[in-house]
């Protein structure tokens, strides 16, 4: 199964999520780095793609901003 | 016995209700007209355990999940939420499974919206969360995964995701991951904070284990996924899976072994098991139900469709022929829960096209009214289900909602309206919430209200409860149905002498507020 990394910078707006991924079209498994100051942050910078997405399988780690670049 | 990983949930999910599956809605509630303690009792009474604290029955998904790491040689067990501290001090991983956390799942939300009361099943969870061992464990490095059907909740709870400590969220069907979140957790790697499970990512029914230990009210799965697409709904989004009869049997012998008199037939559509698109398989239908009576005295379905029931009748007298080869002289009647959403012909083609299939969905009242006069005359008894505020609802899909209810009103049943929840395809979508309440929705609640109260009244006396044993719950049962027609005629009186939206500003609809007036 293809499976797209695709990191999150704290610059970078949740909004331009999508217009990674859709550079990935057949990633059916997706694996997001996102970083923020705290874990739950991570995820709540991108709540509204994971509520809208449906068709592939996620995976969300939080980075620290810079850490492991 | 050290456990390296417990597997728990909090008393609302940790019961077999009486064995009366029914009484587990009520921890969708909040506890009024009695103390929370005998609300507790009434819903999800402690489950029996053996001595290391591991119960006799546990739920079906938790079961399902204890039966994968243990196939993964992973030195795991589901422990009673009373029993958890002398495990805590050495495990490693605490995994928990819920059907609503926060109360945010219909009905609870609606009871919580109505009331102004949280329900007991999201007091019971922050309860266990807040016990001091957890804490505990939680500082000594304890990793904690929540997961299960309302696994998508912590996306809008995520000050209880910081407050519990969680380590990560599960939301779909874990089979497939769950051995290596578990083993990272044990090898203290790092672990995703959350993860969905894609459709392609599910297991196949091979890939799925067989549970280990019996299933609460010995409910077992006889297939995954639904044909139908509804688009509320999250469970069309997997794909279809039939399990074999013989993998049936296996999960039969299990909870048969462990002493349990009655099993529940799981799927979304319990007509549909073995089907060729729609069409139903009266062959795998009537050998499942023989194989399931073989091994139980009674059985119930969780599910079924009510154009299958139509259809299965008319063209094959299924429900004949299934009725007589469950009732005996152990059982006389069935339960089951069904979907009516909406009385609107529009809205059931905008977001359930395939609902009434095979007839077209402009026949979609008849086939509901239809179903349950067939359900009725078979003593097939539903629990049906409303949806109130579905994206695009007009007052004319409420109209014919009511003029639906008007019809069904001679058909023993429950109906229960719910709120929507945006979930499935709708997941993105707004929440339906108190302030959006009309006057027209008002009338479906009370119609629903009263129609239930009516038949609840019924079932409670006639068929629900036999025996001596229990006369408590029935005594506690009549008791609180007493409480909600006293509560509701003060409400309906406030509603008429002030009106719909002085109540939901004043908060007057509130039954709690009614009783202390």
């Amino acid at each position: 199964m293809k499976e797209a990394r695709i990191r999150l910078s704290e610059s970078t707006s949740p909004s331009e999520l999508t217009r990674l991924i859709a550079q990935a079209p057949d990633a059916r498994r997706i694996v997001l780095e996102v970083e923020a100051n705290d874990r739950v942050r991570a995820v709540e910078r991108v709540r509204d793609f994971l509520l809208s997405n449906i068709s592939r399988t996620i995976f969300v780690y939080a980075r620290k901003p810079g850490e492991g670049e | 016995m050290r456990l390296d990983v417990i597997i728990t949930s909090d008393r609302t999910m940790m019961s077999n209700h009486h064995h009366k599956e029914f009484l587990g809605f009520f921890a969708t509630g909040p506890p009024i007209g009695m103390p929370e303690k005998l609300w507790m009792w009434l819903c999800a009474p402690k489950l029996k355990v053996d001595r290391w604290g591991r119960p006799i029955e546990a739920p079906y998904g938790l079961r399902k999940i204890e039966a994968a790491l243990l196939n993964a040689g992973i030195n795991a067990a589901i422990i009673d939420p009373d029993h958890l501290s002398r495990h805590l001090r050495h495990a490693k991983v605490l995994m928990i499974g819920h059907h609503d956390f926060f109360a945010m799942c219909s009905p609870s939300v609606e009871w919580w919206a109505i009331t102004g009361v949280e329900p007991v099943n999201s007091r019971s969870f922050k309860r266990l969360m807040r016990r001091p061992e957890i804490r505990e464990a939680k500082r000594r490095g304890l990793r904690i995964i929540m997961g299960g059907p309302a696994a998508w909740q912590w996306l809008w709870r995520t000050d209880y995701w910081r407050e519990f400590g969680v380590d990560t969220i599960v939301d779909g069907e874990a089979e497939k991951v769950v051995v290596d979140l578990v083993e990272k957790a044990l090898n203290g790697d790092e672990l995703p904070l959350y993860v969905y499970v894609g459709p392609d990512d599910v297991p196949s029914v091979d890939e799925i284990p067989v549970i280990r230990g019996a299933s609460i009210n010995g409910l077992i799965e006889i297939m995954r996924g639904c044909p139908r697409g509804c688009k509320f709904c999250s469970v069309t989004l997997r794909p279809l899976r039939y399990y074999p009869l013989e993998k049936i049997e296996e999960e039969l012998k299990v909870n048969a072994r462990a002493g349990l008199k009655s099993c529940i037939l799981h799927s979304e559509d319990v007509l549909v098991y073995g089907a060729r698109g729609l069409e139903p398989n009266v062959e795998a239908l009537l050998k499942l139900h023989k194989l399931a009576k073989k091994y139980f005295g009674t059985l119930a379905w969780s599910h079924v469709t009510l154009a299958e029931v139509k259809y299965s009748q008319e063209k094959y007298r299924l429900i004949d022929k299934l009725t007589e080869v469950i009732y005996d002289e152990h059982q006389d009647w069935i339960g089951v829960e069904v979907g009516i959403e909406t009385g609107s012909v529009r809205l059931a083609k905008k977001i359930m096209p395939a609902k009434a299939a095979p007839y077209p969905s402009e026949k979609w009242p008849e086939v509901v009214e239809d179903a349950f006069a067939i359900m009725h005359d078979h003593r097939i008894v539903p629990a049906a289900t409303l949806i109130l505020g579905l994206p695009e609802e007009r007052e004319e899909d409420l109209v014919a909602t009511l003029e639906l209810l008007e019809r069904l009103k001679e058909y023993r049943s429950l109906i229960v309206p719910m709120f929507f929840v945006p979930l499935g395809v709708l997941r993105d979508r707004r929440w339906f919430l108190r302030e959006q309440i009309n006057e027209l929705h008002v009338e479906i609640l009370r119609k629903c209200l009263w129609h239930s109260v009516r038949w609840g009244e019924d079932m409670v006396s006639r068929m629900y409860f036999r025996g001596l044993r229990y006369e408590p719950v029935k005594l506690l049962l009549k008791l609180f149905l007493a409480y909600v027609k006293r509560k509701a005629r003060k409400v309906e009186r406030q509603l008429e002498e002030r009106g719909l939206e002085s109540a939901k500003r004043g908060r007057a609809v509130s039954v709690v507020e009614a009783s202390n007036q």
